[in-house]
């Protein structure tokens, strides 16, 4: 979708209240939003899904704020981090004493969407990256964002995102050589 | 193999993947919350009303179609200089914006 469609979705929403729009954008740009979560959350299809939901709901009560600056998929990242960031913040105490979030992708494989265990490596192997690494990571090998783009969704300085994708980097190449992805 | 196409490649399935819609934007849609946006509406509305009352209350006692004449044969009498001009025209234009603005917001309380 354009830059030019986002602006006029977001438009109708903002001014008029026109849902059938707001249908579009959810529509066109669910799977990159719960795509998001799902590495985020390492595989977790529920989470992912209340999450997401949570981002667009939020995106609707404020989509007054979108400037079309960005393209409307950076501005849901963004919401999509922040509610990620505070859900992370208000798990934080229970998941001291619980599960801890880098051993959700082996108990919770029943709720994994992706069923291929090429889908279960990826999530396997994202969980040996601290949190911060792991977005930064998936933002821009997966999402295909650069690292400006990264740093403005995150609101990370672009030398502390440059230590993120550099350090989770080296973690995965080691991690993937060590297992013979590399044959 | 550089540890950079090692990435690309791991992440490829990744990149490509595209999750079915399963209902969740219907589920989205239900969730809106349409209640405490016409009651934001609402409160919008009564604001601008209020506005409008008092508007309409200051022009009558401060007889202000008495100003208006009073510019106009101004104006007739000793034409206005440039700055006089650009503060009429940008007068001009914030209440068209205000205009505007009143129309658009009247069109979205139609549409709820």
């Amino acid at each position: 979708m354009g830059r030019l469609n986002d602006i006029t979705l977001a438009t109708q929403v903002a001014m008029f209240g026109n849902k059938r729009a707001f249908d579009q954008i959810v529509r066109e740009y669910q799977s990159q939003v719960r795509r998001f979560f799902l590495n985020q959350t390492l595989g977790d299809e529920m989470l992912s899904d209340d999450l997401a939901q949570e981002t667009f709901l939020k995106a609707y009560t404020h989509i007054g704020q979108y400037r079309g600056t960005s393209s409307l998929l950076t501005w849901l990242t963004r919401i999509a981090y922040n509610v990620f960031y505070d859900y992370r913040r208000s798990e934080k105490v229970k998941m001291e004493c619980e599960t801890p979030i880098e051993s959700m992708a082996a108990t919770k494989s029943s709720f994994l969407t992706l069923q291929s265990s090429l889908h279960q490596d990826i999530y396997q192997a994202l969980s040996l990256l601290k949190e911060d690494e792991r977005t930064c990571i998936t933002l821009q090998l997966i999402d295909g964002y650069a690292i400006d783009e990264i740093a403005d969704i995150t609101k990370m300085p672009t030398g502390t995102v440059k230590s993120h994708l550099k350090r989770g980097k080296d973690k995965m190449a080691n991690y993937l050589r060590q297992n013979g992805y590399d044959r | 193999m550089t540890d950079n196409e090692l990435l690309q490649q791991f992440f490829q399935a990744a990149r490509q993947t595209e999750l079915p819609d399963n209902g969740f934007t219907e589920r989205v849609m239900q969730q809106l919350p349409s209640g405490s946006r016409s009651s934001s509406l609402l409160k919008s509305r009564l604001w601008t009303a209020f506005c409008i009352v008092i508007a309409v209350t200051l022009f009558v006692l401060l007889r202000g179609w008495e100003l208006i004449a009073y510019g106009f044969v101004m104006m007739l009498n000793a034409p206005p200089t440039n700055q006089q001009l650009l503060t009429m025209l940008f007068s001009l234009f914030v209440a068209g914006m205000l205009i505007v603005g009143e129309v658009m917001h009247s069109r979205r309380l139609l549409q709820v």
